[in-house]
């Protein structure tokens, strides 16, 4: 067993299953952190990406164009967190609150369209899906082991990885990524000099909404092609815990969703090797058991990071 | 010499009664330093306030460059070229300092200038430095660096905005020494180049040393402007602490008894780890009022704290009764007839949300006598409190009114009357009269000096001087976390003696011995 899990390794299948893994939990997060740096925590990441994943795979199959299909999942997790952020900001409603009101939402509503609108209960399988197209490269996908690097993944992975980028450079190169790092942080600051908070929370909100959008329709037409109920299983708050550890920067983001890609990549791995010796149960929990270890070690550092800060200044005065 | 910034006559009262402003003048040259002092509560943050257009006063103009203004933010005062540097930074720690700096004003390039130009921002600020002197890693990121640095980084701020008159408050109360002689340093390259600075503070040490003028405000009003050469530290202390108008308070005479609270060399540190109390040493007798003066920020706090055992200590000895109650958590201390007047009624005194009744019964509720099992006797309960409120007088519809629709003065009273009910015989108080009306102010001393003369120790921290001279037997006097002197409270004690002491100016030279009185 261990050898073929060792073969998987070295031809590099596992990077393949790893790229798949790791990218709805990369573009959640992404939107999380878009939204979690303006000091607005969307714990609803979950439930819209539900929406999104019943959305773009029912559009995609009604129309035979994915591309509508993602567009459409995205637009309507847009308007779901604008209205999240409507709630949030202008009726002062809790953000966890209207974050879980989201998650309880969004997998209610779907498995309800699911049955008025397909008839279908468990999960929903349209015949001749077009599917988020595969990008084989020319050339490269004729190398060995290259190939499995470069070539054969979804365009979804790659927009993924665009995402990183497109986050850095808002964050840190653009204005108005400096209005949204500083309104998180010290709000009153911002507001002093003329920031509007209010609006730029909005346009975070709709930002998250436009990546999990994004992570929503790769897993019900990239990952797999189906919906089936409740079928994130944690993705949205495993990209939250990803959020936290990689520090709010989208660097941090990229390397935590490796981290918990290569943890879903193993449960996938695992799980495909006839007779495994080990129990299926055993290797699904790893991601969160991951997911709480990660969470321990950054409390840790966090901690000794404030103890440090807190002997800093008082060094300096004395 | 132009007169740049005038402010006439300002009168400020707020709605809930306050009066802050009662007729301040403040007359600003261009290219001074100008020094705003005033104890706290004088109404030197009021005044900046309506400058900045934050509040609007009741009567008074403003004039900036000879014609009259009415800004109506900070945004707006900034453009026309007023800067404020608060004493509690604005900055977003994780950000670095020259996103800080340029944070709104930010320079662009690209298409619709999506980009920052991180040049620019560079350059600019650099330029800044090498003008003004001001020592600055504009790539640094403001969670690391020092306070002092920080400090800089909002004078920047407020520079690169184009800002000519700049308003400093109490600038030197979180920097070191070296710190301070820096931050001079730059003020005085400011001022050679034509930059006006409005230096608010209540340390006279450093008036003297770098202002060209000063006024002294006190009690909301103007007591004069004058030249710093043409004056010394006494006079200063003398126009600020000095008072016209003593409240009397009838006192039996002092029977004193055992020793009740007594604090042996006393250390204790603030929530950020600086040092606030440094070898606090003193003793209170039952049948005496112990007052506490100095200038709000120089230990008073962690005193009380440190009694009440709402922090701890980082040495020392606090006995009561001759038993160490360091270490004690706050129920068992309360438990042990010490009472305790906090100074914030609103968040620490009363709960707000409840009801007069349950904030009454906060001390009592768990009682044999108000329980039946686990359950809590109501009637007995609403008696009780009916009783308290008539007792002490709290002027309300019924004991169901919420404590927060109450005035201050008959919240106060609640806190009081809760704290007092139980027969302590050791009340610390805490600013027990702060923004209560005059009324209110006689019964709440009266009832303290009752418990004096019943025997009951007291310890009274109030930042009114004359609340302390007319109740206290002996007055101890903080000034930077030391207990500095601790003086009889007879009748040729001046406020202007104790005010020596408050502001540094003068330290008992003989050794305090607090045991004796």
């Amino acid at each position: 067993m261990w050898l073929n899990v060792w073969a998987q390794i070295a031809d590099l299948t596992i990077i393949a299953v790893l790229l798949r893994c790791m990218t709805p939990i990369l573009l959640a997060a992404i939107g999380g952190l878009i939204s979690d740096i303006t000091g607005v925590t969307n714990i609803g990441l979950e439930g819209l990406m539900l929406v999104s994943a019943f959305t773009s795979i029912a559009v995609s199959a009604a129309s035979g164009n994915w591309m509508v299909g993602v567009v459409s999942g995205v637009l309507i997790c847009v308007g779901m967190s604008y209205a999240m952020a409507f709630f949030h900001i202008k009726l002062k409603v809790d953000i966890v609150i209207t974050g879980f009101a989201m998650n309880i939402f969004g997998s209610g509503a779907t498995i309800f369209l699911m049955s008025k609108l397909f008839q279908a209960t468990g999960s929903y399988n349209p015949s001749n899906l077009d599917k988020i197209p595969v990008v084989n490269i020319p050339f490269i996908e004729n190398i060995p082991y290259v190939n499995k690097l470069f070539s054969g993944h979804s365009l979804m992975v790659w927009i993924a990885f665009l995402a990183v980028l497109f986050c850095f450079i808002m964050l840190y190169r653009t204005p108005y990524g400096v209005h949204l790092r500083a309104i998180g942080e010290a709000p009153d600051s911002a507001k002093s000099l003329g920031i509007p908070v209010g609006r730029l929370q909005y346009s975070a909100m709709a930002w998250s909404g436009v990546f999990v959008g994004l992570a929503g329709s790769f897993m019900s037409m990239g990952m797999t092609s189906m919906f089936v109920k409740d079928m994130t299983a944690g993705t949205g708050f495993l990209a939250l815990a990803v959020v936290l550890l990689g520090n709010r920067n989208p660097i941090g983001v990229l390397i935590g969703s490796i981290i918990f890609g290569l943890a879903k990549t193993f449960e996938t791995i695992f799980q495909t090797i006839p007779n495994s010796p080990v129990p299926s149960q055993f290797v699904q929990m790893m991601p969160y058991v991951v997911t709480v270890l990660a969470l321990v070690v950054f409390a840790i550092r966090k901690q000794n990071r404030q103890k440090k800060g807190l002997v800093a200044p008082a060094a300096a005065k004395s | 010499m132009t007169v740049l910034l005038e402010m006439r006559n300002i009168h400020k009262t707020y709605p809930n009664g306050t009066i802050a402003n009662r007729g301040v003048h403040l007359e600003v040259h261009e290219g001074e330093i100008h020094a705003l002092v005033g104890e706290n509560g004088a109404g030197k943050s009021t005044l900046m306030k309506i400058l900045f257009g934050l509040e609007a006063p009741t009567s008074g103009e403003v004039y900036y460059k000879g014609s009259p203004v009415h800004f109506q933010g900070p945004r707006d005062a900034i453009k026309h070229g007023l800067g404020m540097v608060h004493q509690h930074f604005m900055l977003a720690s994780s950000l670095t300092v020259s996103e800080n700096i340029v944070l709104g004003d930010e320079p662009r390039k690209g298409p619709f200038g999506l980009f920052r130009d991180r040049g620019k921002e560079i350059q600019d600020i650099q330029s800044l430095v090498d003008r003004f002197g001001l020592k600055l890693d504009p790539n640094a990121v403001v969670e690391y660096i020092s306070v002092g640095q920080k400090q800089r980084v909002e004078i920047m701020k407020v520079l690169y905005r184009g800002a000519k008159l700049i308003i400093l408050d109490e600038p030197t109360a979180v920097l070191t020494p070296q710190e301070t002689d820096e931050l001079f340093d730059s003020l005085k390259t400011l001022v050679a180049q034509k930059y006006t600075i409005i230096f608010i503070t209540h340390k006279l040490r450093e008036v003297m040393e770098i202002s060209n003028r000063i006024t002294v405000l006190k009690a909301g009003q103007t007591i004069h402007t004058m030249l710093t050469k043409d004056t010394n530290k006494e006079e200063i202390s003398r126009l600020m602490v000095g008072r016209d108008v003593l409240l009397r308070v009838e006192k039996k005479e002092q029977v004193l008894k055992e020793t009740v609270l007594e604090l042996r060399d006393v250390h204790a540190n603030d929530a950020k780890g600086f040092p606030m109390l440094k070898d606090v040493s003193l003793a209170i007798r039952g049948g005496e009022i112990f007052g506490i003066a100095g200038v709000e920020g120089n230990g008073q706090r962690e005193l009380v704290e440190v009694i009440t055992g709402l922090i701890g200590a980082t040495g020392g000895q606090v006995l009561y009764f001759n038993e160490n109650i360091l270490g004690k958590s706050i129920g068992q201390i309360r438990n042990m007839k010490i009472a305790h007047i906090p100074e914030d009624r609103q968040t620490t005194g009363a709960c707000l949300t409840s009801t007069i009744e349950e904030n009454l019964i906060l001390d009592v509720y768990d009682h044999p006598e108000f329980r039946f099992g686990p359950f809590l006797r109501k009637k007995k309960l609403k008696e009780f409190a009916k009783v308290m409120m008539t007792t002490f007088d709290v002027r309300a519809a019924s004991e169901e009114t919420l404590a927060g629709s109450l005035s201050g003065g008959n919240l106060q009273k609640v806190v009081i009357a809760r704290e007092i009910a139980k027969n302590p015989k050791l009340i610390i108080a805490s600013q027990p009269t702060r923004g209560v009306d005059i009324g209110a102010i006689e019964s709440i001393h009266r009832e303290i000096v009752k418990r004096r003369d019943q025997g009951a120790a007291v310890l009274l921290v109030s930042a009114e001087l004359s609340e302390i001279m007319s109740l206290s037997d002996r007055i101890g006097v903080l000034y930077n976390g030391e207990l500095v002197a601790i003086l009889n409270n007879t009748d040729d004690l001046t406020e202007q003696e104790i005010g020596y002491y408050m502001l540094g100016i003068k330290k008992a030279e003989k050794e305090v011995v607090p045991r004796e009185s």
